[in-house]
């Protein structure tokens, strides 16, 4: 669905429902409408088993006054339906900042066309007779690995997201979000042993998969799985531990990104809240949030329509920049950041992560390893939380290996990392050249957005690491 | 979204829930639904609905509040053409959705393959009663009038430590479920939920405390709001543990934890793909023989409606019997799949999915010790309330999860501890269990305390 589509379809009278959510006072009145179209096909046990199409429409009106949020959606999108939605957002801003009605809020005037977030991503659809062409070829690839991989489970997706944003400061903005992705599931057996791994294929735009991607996506799976067979449960301990830039992101993501967001920074609820300016990690970290990369976790503007940016948050171990969204900057004194981002029309915009990243070095990733005496080489994570008020968090490894004298020993499996965020990434004392991307979803306060991360291969000199199971 | 018109005037915000009509899905709409699958080819249809409103109020630090209502309906659709299933969704009452709806699902059985096992339900239940989760006492309050609850809880919770989230939700929902054959299934209920997260100390050293409440009626919030804010001042300047083994009594915030995770590994779907180690084990050991788990949805406590989300009649269902697994979870295709008999657990995340088998009513059946005699029992270990990030592989069985808690010296409480990861095998840890808690809580799962010898516990 385009652009124009969305609002054909809605056929709302913006002008009049931002009024009615600005009657009873406040500073920011905003409407927001969304469409989304997705088609996926599943091939699991060795057939086809779904193929799914379905399409959801709704708008949710939020109402500004300081720091308190009125919110209501809802998925009638008659024009009376969301007048009393308009309403109730109204009356919902005004109990939360605990006044009376105030003056209403001045609306300006709107442009007559919205404008269009620029993009070039595709948005020719697969359709879900191709979609099914490439689930069956991701499976062939990963059965075809080896004759230990007893089970393959294949996902196709693509969906098509279009938002439409219109504000009380005569914002009009519109964003059309193609996106794709193929994720495997390979199953190794051997005897009593059961190992399954996961692999993911993600972006934005409709021909981010094609067959040839998802026979890669198969291969990397069972490899993955066939690799579990043979590794060992992970060491418990203190150790050194490498992350390699295979691993993707998710360390900095939950070690880092969390603690910027501006919400827990503006309710005291972060360690970095009043650090701007402060080195808050080594000197050879640089960190970046970008959704304008063309990664999973980009757009053409946030769900409150400011265009998507390069957020430099940490310059040579400096702390520069929290994520913003609209509310934050506004309540802190700065502007957005372009992170305002919200799961669905069911929910109010909070600032979150696009895809964030450790900017390269300029270590040899090999003689980090080779530097490295013992200790633990990450390749493969799971998913992972962070406690944003002490900076602890934990995150799942699913692939590594032992480093001994410098090299990479026996695989092993399935362990957990503990830190604490702060003095982790204070430690790091190697970075590599390399980068590497992990795709994914990221969840807080019950909303799940798209996101990627990424970073370098590093050492970090001491962290907990807790191997699990039986070998 | 363009252009000028009149604002209306009504006060649609201050309205309680429920005001609302009293059966928002019409039944001649799901009919309707299935005669146009009927009409585009289909031989057998089933059309769910389901209907949600709710109010919820975030309170925050220094009083920060957000209020809102969300209102939201839409039906699930699933044919068989030919023998072949398909399933579409849409998100949206309006028939010109529902008509796009229809068209999908039709194209999406076409690229299906035949499939035997697919079926829907024949006929409706003999016992029509609705269970007692709906509660129209949680639906008189207005959004104001919730505010104005939350807004004291907050100004109580900053008294005993520092509030970072109190959320205060309050909604109601309706379900039909229509097929060809002519069976009906109707269910609606209330849910409060209420979650503290509260902060105690300053910098990195500070501690949190975590509460979460469910149920169809009203919660002791002010209890909840307690419980998180003694957690929280407990939990400052928590330290590392040393790792090693250790004997653990394990909370049952954190109990159910393990079982929601443990769920899935039951799953029969799993179980077919061979995925899970799980279905090797039915009819074996899987915990000691202090461990009863059955999923009784027939509990108005636990449980939501008389029947599954494709119409089978709900029933108790031991799963684990003194410590030996009795069955995986089956819906109507996996128990036909399996060649076993259908344990009622379709599930259904949404409208936007077809049901797969899961649970939602477990309960652990609890022993007769306090929390205290379970300490006392210990002796020497650690104290765990709370964990993050609890996985279960389910192919391997292998736990792992981050955990906080305190150190027990003597029976009795001491100094806290952070930074905790748990590794154990589920099955490991199941039959480590040598004693469980009176302390049954219910809060979406019913799950008391458990005490677990010799548990692999990851430190500095």
């Amino acid at each position: 669905m385009s652009g124009d589509d969305l609002l054909a379809a809605l056929s709302l009278d913006s002008a009049p429902l931002l009024r009615a959510a600005g009657a009873r006072g406040g500073d920011y009145a905003e409407l927001f409408a969304e469409a989304h179209e997705v088609r996926y096909v599943v091939i699991d046990d060795g057939r086809i088993e779904r193929v799914t199409a379905g399409s959801e429409i709704g708008i949710g009106v939020r109402v500004l006054r300081k720091d308190r949020v009125g919110y209501a959606s809802g998925n009638v999108v008659t024009q009376a339906a969301a007048t009393e939605l308009a309403q109730a957002a109204a009356t919902a801003a005004r109990a939360a900042s605990g006044t009376q009605d105030g003056p209403a809020q001045h609306i300006a005037a709107s442009r007559a066309q919205p404008v269009e977030a620029a993009t070039a991503l595709s948005r020719e659809p697969n359709g879900l007779r191709a979609l099914r062409d490439i689930a069956q070829a991701a499976e062939a690839a990963a059965r075809a690995a080896g004759k230990e991989i007893t089970q393959v489970a294949v996902t196709a997706i693509e969906g098509l997201r279009t938002v439409a944003i219109a504000a009380s400061d005569g914002r009009y903005v519109v964003d059309v979000q193609p996106a794709a992705r193929v994720s495997v599931t390979a199953t190794a057996t051997r005897g009593e042993r059961l190992h399954s791994r996961m692999q993911p294929l993600a972006n934005r735009g409709f021909d981010a998969i094609d067959i040839a991607s998802a026979e890669r996506t198969g291969r990397l799976a069972a490899e993955a799985a066939l690799l579990a067979l043979r590794a060992r449960r992970a060491p418990s301990g203190s150790m050194p531990v490498v992350l390699s830039s295979s691993a993707g992101g998710t360390f900095i993501h939950e070690a880092l990104g969390h603690g910027l967001e501006a919400d827990a920074v503006y309710s005291d609820a972060s360690i970095y809240a009043g650090r701007i300016g402060d080195v808050v990690t080594s000197p050879l970290l640089s960190v970046v949030d970008d959704a304008t990369i063309g990664q999973r976790g980009s757009y053409g503007c946030d769900d409150e329509g400011t265009p998507a940016e390069r957020t430099v948050l940490v310059d040579g171990g400096v702390l520069r920049s929290y994520l913003f969204d609209l509310l934050h900057a506004r309540a802190m004194g700065a502007r957005s950041t372009g992170n305002g981002r919200r799961e669905t029309y069911e929910d109010a915009p909070i600032p979150r992560m696009s895809n964030i990243f450790i900017v390269p070095g300029a270590g040899d990733p090999e003689a980090i390893v080779r530097d490295t005496h013992s200790g633990l080489f990450v390749t493969r994570m799971g998913g992972g939380e962070v406690d944003a008020a002490s900076g602890d968090f934990v995150f799942d490894v699913s692939e590594g290996y032992v480093i001994r004298n410098g090299e990479l020993a026996e695989p092993v499996r399935r362990a957990t990392i503990a830190g604490n965020g702060p003095k982790v990434l204070m430690s790091i004392d190697r970075v590599g050249s390399d980068l590497g991307f992990d795709v994914g979803s990221c969840v807080k306060e019950g909303q799940s957005v798209p996101v990627s991360d990424a970073q370098p291969t590093l050492r970090v000199p001491v962290m907990v690491v807790g191997g699990s199971g039986a070998d | 979204m363009s252009g000028a018109g009149g604002d209306g005037s009504s006060d649609a915000g201050a309205r309680a829930l429920g005001t609302l009509v009293d059966d928002p899905l019409d039944e001649a709409l799901l009919e309707r639904a299935g005669e146009e699958l009927s009409r585009r080819g289909a031989d057998n249809w089933e059309v769910f609905a389901a209907y949600g409103r709710s109010t919820a109020v975030a309170a925050r630090s220094e009083g920060r509040i957000e209020a809102s209502l969300s209102d939201g309906a839409g039906l699930g659709l699933r044919v068989l053409v030919g023998g072949r299933p398909g399933f579409a969704f849409a998100g949206s009452l309006s028939w010109a959705a529902v008509q796009a709806a229809c068209g999908l699902c039709i194209e999406s059985a076409q690229l299906m393959e035949v499939d035997e096992h697919v079926s829907f339900a024949e006929r409706s239940l003999d016992d029509t009663r609705p269970l007692d989760v709906y509660h129209a006492e949680l639906l008189q309050l207005s959004l104001e009038e919730q505010v104005e609850i939350a807004r004291a809880l907050a100004i109580d919770a900053a008294r005993q430590a520092q509030v970072e989230a109190l959320y205060l939700d309050n909604s109601v929902y309706f379900e039909r479920l229509v097929t060809s054959a002519g069976a009906r299934f109707s269910a609606r209920s209330t849910t409060q939920t209420y979650e503290a997260c509260m902060l105690a100390g300053a910098g990195g050293d500070r501690g949190r405390g975590h509460s979460y409440g469910i149920s169809s009626r009203a919660l002791d919030l002010a209890a909840l709001t307690r419980e998180a804010s003694q957690q929280a001042n407990a939990m400052v300047d928590a330290g590392p543990v040393a790792s090693g083994r250790y004997d653990v009594v394990l909370a049952p915030a954190i109990v159910e934890d393990l079982l929601s995770d443990l769920c899935y590994a039951l799953s029969g779907y799993e179980a077919l793909a061979g995925r899970t180690m799980f279905a090797e084990l039915v009819g074996e050991r899987v915990g000691s023989d202090l461990i009863d788990l059955v999923d009784d949805p027939l509990d108005p406590r636990l449980g939501f409606a008389r029947y599954d989300h494709e119409g089978t009649p709900h029933q108790k269902v031991a799963l684990i019997s003194g410590g030996v697994l009795q069955t995986l979870l089956y819906d109507r295709s996996t128990a036909s799949r399996a060649g076993v008999a259908n344990t009622a657990h379709a599930e259904r995340g949404s409208y936007e999915s077809p049901p797969t088998p899961g649970v939602s009513a477990l309960r652990l059946a609890p022993g007769d010790r306090s929390v205290d005699e379970l300490l006392a029992e210990m002796g020497d270990g650690l104290h765990l309330v709370d964990t993050t990030d609890v996985e279960i592989d389910a192919s391997s069985g292998e736990l792992s999860a981050g955990a906080s808690g305190f150190v027990v010296r003597h029976g009795q409480r001491a100094e806290p501890l952070d930074g905790i990861v748990l590794s154990a095998s589920i099955v490991d840890l199941l039959c480590s269990v040598r004693a469980v808690g009176s302390d049954l809580r219910y809060s979406g799962f019913a799950t008391p305390s458990l005490l677990v010898e010799g548990l692999e516990v990851a430190g500095t």
